[in-house]
């Protein structure tokens, strides 16, 4: 069997890389003592994928991670064990055990929510004002960097969801994306995108990623979810 | 708390975030209120050198272990964090709890490296306490200093407020007792201090005088005040196996220099490397017993989820149980996923079933470490290895499978000639003759020796602590002269030290208390991670010592008579004096003295050692 495991990536250890977060995993199921399957070979490792890796930098409230078992275990002692095995930094958050048959989260992932968190400034204002106008637009071009180079794009179909709000010590945006092989709309382009559309120039913020999207016949559902009630 | 979100916002904009972040698995998180006693342990260097550092461990759980007092680790921030701290007024902060450094009661710094002392200034600067020991007033932080380098710890004299000299497991316990009842007495500094130097291993610079003859030299070193001791006795731990060591330790997000459980199996040396300070300063040898050293294997391996182990110690070749440990860890690990990795492998020693038990592990490549080229010279330096030992290692090594063999050796050693410095090619030669006698289908392919070169610096409480360093011109000259002979040997390459890098640590080595000067001098010029290349300005230095009217010649270079008053004489580092002086003269006359598992040498340890059996 295989165990969905929901993470949160505090914002204190935002900074972890994905390769520093495998590991620190890895050593967490190793600690944890749990019939984790390990692979062949001269370093055998857990049994393990990421959703989707995080980059430095950003948060996560509901990472999602794939463990294989070599036995079943229960998802309320697998989650205690775990617990246990993880730093503060790292909590737990839920589990759902899964068949083998189960397909993989990278590909039944479709998007992902993020809020991006700015000090109350004018540039931000102006961008939240901007949204509607945003939203409105039947295409919106975008220039895209990528490893080849710079490539002109549409971003509007990847943009699911975007909203603003203000409170007296910040100014949130909240933004739904598409996050898929094939398909990936970086909050960072979106972002600087409203505030060309604002005319500003985009400010410092704070990136978190929220949760994790599939997709069924009825519209979006939290990837968490579908694994299991 | 405000200053943890102030960190917070400056680890966005530097490189490297991950050093300045916390919140690892094992970390401590001990109630500030709680404890009596607040001790920020600093490390004056970056994050994933200091981590790597045992010492630290042991002194880190050994405190927070007690009810009464906490333990929190500050490391060296880099240049651009620091720099961006001072801008923005953020003041050095623990990793824990982000609090001050200067909020705690001791603020402890371990002493590995000469050349990280202008790093323990840019940390009392940032933590905005007073550099100079007589500039700090009550509610100031405790400065404390321990570690290898405070066996000399007068360059450091005029910055810390006492030195812990020693092993540490039970100093600093008593340390901590002494600040919390001081604390609670509500006592002056001075107070505080007189405490402190009543305990066996502590000295109190402030506390004793020192004068110097016209030509430099020190003319005499004495206490100024009644009650505090003329000898400054090292601390030692007599049973190792009842001594604390940590049954966790902290797994660190990024990887760092030892990313692996450390499993210290004893402390101390009985080999007599007359070049090496650790094996005098850490005599008498204490092994830790083979059940010990499974169950902490256990427990570590349970709390950190390390994959690897590694067995620690100055010569863990010459670790009495070395096969029945190694054995029985690889039994009981194997199925759990751990492996056993053996460093410092000696070249004198029975090899064959450590590379066996290596072997099972991965083939990385393997290190010897014969010093010097010729025999004459390795007997000089009491260097037990013979020509044939390393020929026949080799040889071993190649038909097991390795390809790649790293030779460490030192320039520059007393009595050395250029000959000696041809001998270490010769001694490549013969490893690659070595790995050409086998025929080539039963070779593994890819031959690489690499050789490097330290050069070598003489240290206090060693035989050669009277010897005069090579002058840069000689040593440079020893590596060009290496570098030539070595282009001639197939599959030989060639890694050296900068001699500057070498005078200044043998400088602050054997330095006296006028070095605290220089010291100062250079870190307002702008030194700082003297030990790292790219931030090492030999200029700066030399502009330092002229600025104060020292020369570096005079510490380097000079050899010291006999009756010579060293500036580390009023420590007793256990070895006698008498000893070392003994040691010096049989070097000169290339005498070797055999391990003194094989019979008592007199070091002046005599007494402990048969404490121990």
């Amino acid at each position: 069997m295989r165990m969905i495991v929901a993470f949160e990536k505090t914002e204190r250890v935002r900074h972890i890389g994905h390769l520093d977060m495998q590991r620190a995993m890895q050593r967490a199921l190793r600690r944890s003592g749990l019939p984790v399957r390990y692979s062949q070979g001269f370093n055998p490792h857990a049994v393990l994928s990421f959703a989707s890796p995080l980059p430095v930098g950003v948060g996560g409230a509901e990472e999602l991670m794939d463990v294989a078992l070599e036995s079943d275990v229960g998802e309320a002692a697998f989650a205690e064990a775990l617990t246990a095995a993880l730093p503060p930094s790292l909590p737990l958050r839920a589990v759902r055990a899964v068949d083998d048959r189960f397909p993989a989260l990278m590909a039944q992932l479709r998007t992902a929510e993020y809020e991006a968190v700015f000090l109350p400034c004018e540039e931000a204002r102006a961008m939240a004002r901007a949204v509607p106008a945003l939203l409105g637009r039947q295409s919106i071009p975008a220039v895209r960097r990528t490893k080849s180079g710079e490539k002109p794009c549409d971003i509007r179909p990847m943009l699911h969801a975007l909203a603003a709000g203000e409170t007296p010590s910040e100014i949130r945006f909240t933004l739904r994306v598409s996050l898929t092989e094939r398909e990936t709309l970086k909050p960072d382009l979106l972002l600087s995108t409203l505030a060309t559309q604002a005319g500003v120039a985009l400010p410092a913020y704070r990136l978190r990623r929220l949760r994790l999207y599939g997709e069924t016949d009825h519209g979006p559902k939290g990837l968490l979810e579908m694994c299991g009630p | 708390m405000e200053l943890g979100r102030r960190v917070d916002a400056l680890v966005d904009s530097v490189g490297k975030p991950s050093r300045y972040i916390g919140g690892e698995m094992n970390a401590a998180a001990k109630p500030w209120e709680a404890a009596a006693v607040r001790f920020a342990f600093c490390f004056p260097d970056v994050y994933e050198v200091g981590m790597s550092h045992l010492g630290m461990k042991i002194l880190y759980d050994l405190i927070n272990a007690r009810e009464d007092a906490l333990c929190e680790r500050v490391f060296a921030p880099w240049v651009d964090m620091a720099d961006l701290m001072r801008r923005e007024n953020v003041p050095l902060f623990t990793l824990e709890s982000r609090r001050a450094v200067r909020e705690f009661d001791i603020v402890g710094f371990t002493l590995q490296y000469e050349l990280s002392y202008t790093n323990i200034l840019e940390m009392l600067s940032l933590a905005g306490i007073p550099l100079r020991a007589c500039d700090r007033q009550e509610g100031h932080p405790l400065i404390l200093a321990g570690g290898p380098c405070a066996f000399n710890p007068e360059p450091l004299h005029a910055f810390i407020d006492a030195f812990s000299i020693g092993d540490g497991e039970e100093s600093t316990q008593e340390i901590l007792d002494a600040v919390k009842a001081s604390k609670a007495a509500g006592e002056s500094r001075e107070a505080l201090l007189m405490r402190l130097c009543q305990i066996e291993g502590v000295y109190v610079p402030a506390f004793y005088d020192a004068q110097y003859l016209p030509d430099g030299r020190l003319a005499s070193f004495a206490p100024n005040r009644p009650g505090v001791p003329e000898v400054v006795r090292k601390r030692m731990v007599r049973n190792l196996d009842a001594a604390p060591y940590p049954e966790k330790m902290i797994v660190p997000f990024q990887e760092i220099v030892h990313d692996r459980i450390m499993l210290e199996v004893m402390r101390g040396c009985t080999r007599g490397c007359r070049f090496c300070q650790a094996g005098m300063l850490y005599r008498p040898v204490r092994e830790r017993s083979v059940e010990r050293l499974l169950s902490l294997a256990d427990r570590l391996a349970a709390s950190t989820g390390y994959e690897e182990i590694s067995l620690s110690s100055l010569s863990t070749g010459d670790y009495s149980c070395l096969a029945e440990l190694s054995r029985r860890l690889t039994e009981r690990f194997a199925q759990r996923r751990v492996s056993l990795s053996l460093p410092s492998l000696r070249l004198d020693g029975d090899l064959t079933e450590s590379l066996e038990q290596a072997q099972k592990v991965r083939k990385s490549s393997l290190t010897f470490a014969p010093e010097a080229g010729t025999q004459r010279l390795r007997d000089v330096i009491n260097k037990g290895v013979r020509d044939e030992d390393i020929t026949r290692t080799a040889r071993d090594a190649f038909r097991g499978g390795w390809s790649s063999i790293k030779l460490y050796t030192m320039l520059g050693l007393p009595t050395e000639t250029m000959e000696d410095v041809e001998g270490i090619a010769q001694v490549a030669a013969a490893v690659a003759g070595e790995y050409f006698a086998i025929p080539k289908g039963e070779r593994p392919r890819g031959l690489r020796i690499s050789v490097s070169s330290s050069s070598f610096v003489p240290k206090p409480f060693t035989p050669f602590q009277w010897d005069a360093q090579d002058t840069m011109e000689m040593l440079t000259e020893k590596q060009r002269f290496l570098k030539e002979k070595l282009r001639q040997v197939k599959g030989a390459s060639f890694h050296w030290h900068a001699p500057e890098v070498s005078r200044l640590e043998a400088c602050f080595a054997r330095g006296d208390r006028r070095l605290a000067d220089v010291l100062l001098e250079a870190f307002r010029r702008g030194c700082r991670f003297d030990g790292w290349s790219e931030h090492f300005r030999f200029d700066v230095w030399q502009e330092a010592f002229a600025a104060c009217g020292l020369d570096m010649g005079f510490y380097a270079n000079r050899v010291r008579n006999r009756d010579e008053r060293l500036p580390w004489a009023f420590i007793d580092a256990g070895v006698t004096q008498r000893y070392l002086w003994l040691e010096h003269e049989r070097a000169m006359r290339g005498q070797t003295t055999p391990d003194c598992r094989g019979g008592c040498r007199g070091c002046g340890l005599e007494e402990v050692c048969r404490g121990c059996e």
